[in-house]
């Protein structure tokens, strides 16, 4: 069996192994969807301790933040440095730094506000800010000085520039946000005493933490096409290459 | 080709049982959801209902022309108490609601009650339950409209009748409560 004929039968093998844990993957995105769908709007006022579902505009609950390549005012920041490597005739891009602040922030709507511990949301935000350096290409400033007070270097070997390429999300004061999470009391003398009825959504033990800037339908459909992806794309993907392990291992040996 | 074809039959079958278990795990999560979101009013029920005898001792020593209002308000309360079944519930809290509403519209006649901080308090305190209440109260509907509406679409409908689940009423405002109070001088 030739070299090329081995690989060939790794990436089956591992098609097969994708396809199916894309399938039962499927399930559990399709459960996520379904609670999504489940769950009503509620008010802050309204709210009650346990999984909540709120819409409303974010502020920070003392002095805003700064996102740290943008240097933006921010209620929550994110970012994601990585640089392309290379090994042989291959190369990918590997992530060297990444970040997610974890300050707590306000949602508010008509009604009243509510903390938002962001620490382990799954966050679906839309990209700000995307920077990137390369051989030849000239970055931005503020990159530069952002990845200079990270300590890292943008030049590699013999001065030569990495190819480096950032993605920054951030949530400005008073922009439009979606959560869903579990409403739980706030920790006693964490806070003052500003925020209605004093509860935080948090991670907790929810099924589910999302915060997202975008709508809650764009968020239903973006989980409606992963999980006719995984549930139908999956099936298909090992069964395509069972067949096509099937087939070479006849050709080979039979 | 035996091996594809059981493989498929697997995939299959695995997705027709999964969709059923969605289907099923769906529908009884709505239905506790219309539970949860019942049992979050009636906490905040209860609480206002704790202020009222307060309310009412706080009221007596001013507003001595006014006993039959604070007999209503009495009255209502103790159906709300003696009250069981969702529907009872929604009855006495719209009579309820409806009393408590004349008794702070008559109270700008009484300048003396109106000066009274206790009373200002509960005052304050019993509208501010009242609004929460009124959230939760379209919280509970949109909750019982999702359920509704599930337990009529094809194929939930089929594991709905299984699991015996019928329409839930929605939570509706008596006509009285959208009207304005009249007040008689």
């Amino acid at each position: 069996m030739s070299g090329s004929e081995e690989k060939g039968l790794v990436a089956l093998g591992a098609g097969i192994i994708f396809g199916a844990v894309a399938f039962f993957k499927g399930f559990k995105v399709r459960d996520k969807k379904r609670l999504i769908e489940n769950i009503p709007t509620s008010t802050v006022r309204g709210m009650a301790v346990g999984l909540v579902e709120v819409k409303g505009k974010a502020n920070p609950v003392d002095q805003p933040l700064v996102s740290h390549f943008s240097k933006a005012p921010c209620v929550f920041f994110r970012y994601t440095i990585e640089e392309l490597r290379s090994s042989g005739k291959r190369s990918r891009w590997v992530t060297i730094a990444s970040y997610s602040s974890s300050n707590y922030f306000y949602l508010e709507d008509d009604t009243g506000k509510v903390f938002v511990d962001p620490l382990s949301a799954e966050l679906h935000l839309q990209v700000d800010r995307e920077f990137s350096s390369a051989f030849g290409g000239k970055a931005k400033p503020e990159f530069l000085t952002g990845l200079t007070e990270l300590g890292i270097d943008p030049k590699g070997f013999l001065g030569v520039k990495k190819s480096l390429r950032c993605a920054e999300t951030y949530i400005a004061p008073g922009d439009l946000i979606y959560v869903i999470g579990s409403a739980c009391p706030a920790v006693s003398g964490e806070f003052s005493e500003c925020g209605h009825e004093n509860l935080c959504i948090r991670k907790d033990n929810a099924p589910i933490f999302f915060i997202s800037d975008h709508s809650e339908k764009e968020l239903l459909k973006n989980l409606g096409r992963q999980m006719i992806l995984m549930l139908y794309g999956g099936p298909i993907l090992t069964v395509v290459c069972l067949f096509l392990l099937i087939a070479l291992y006849f050709r080979q040996y039979l | 080709m035996g091996l594809i074809a059981f493989v498929t039959v697997i995939f299959l079958v695995l997705g027709v049982v999964g969709y059923f278990v969605g289907v099923y795990n769906g529908l009884v999560q709505v239905r506790h959801n219309v539970d949860k979101a019942w049992a979050n009013i009636d906490v905040l029920l209860k609480q206002r209902h704790d202020e009222l005898p307060k309310l009412i001792d706080t009221c007596k020593g001013y507003m001595k022309h006014e006993q039959s209002l604070l007999e209503n308000i009495t009255k209502a309360r103790t159906s709300f108490l003696n009250a069981s079944s969702i529907e009872d519930k929604t009855n006495a809290e719209n009579a309820l609601n409806k009393s408590l509403k004349t008794l702070f519209a008559v109270s700008e006649n009484y300048p003396d009650l109106k000066a009274n901080q206790n009373f200002l308090q509960l005052q304050g305190r019993v509208s501010g339950l009242e609004n929460e209440i009124a959230d939760r109260r379209e919280f509970f509907n949109e909750s019982v409209t999702i359920f509704n509406v599930r337990i009529q679409q094809i194929p939930d409908l089929f594991i709905a009748n299984m699991l015996a689940y019928k329409i839930r009423p929605l939570l509706e405002i008596s006509k009285e409560e959208t009207q304005d109070v009249k007040i008689q001088f």
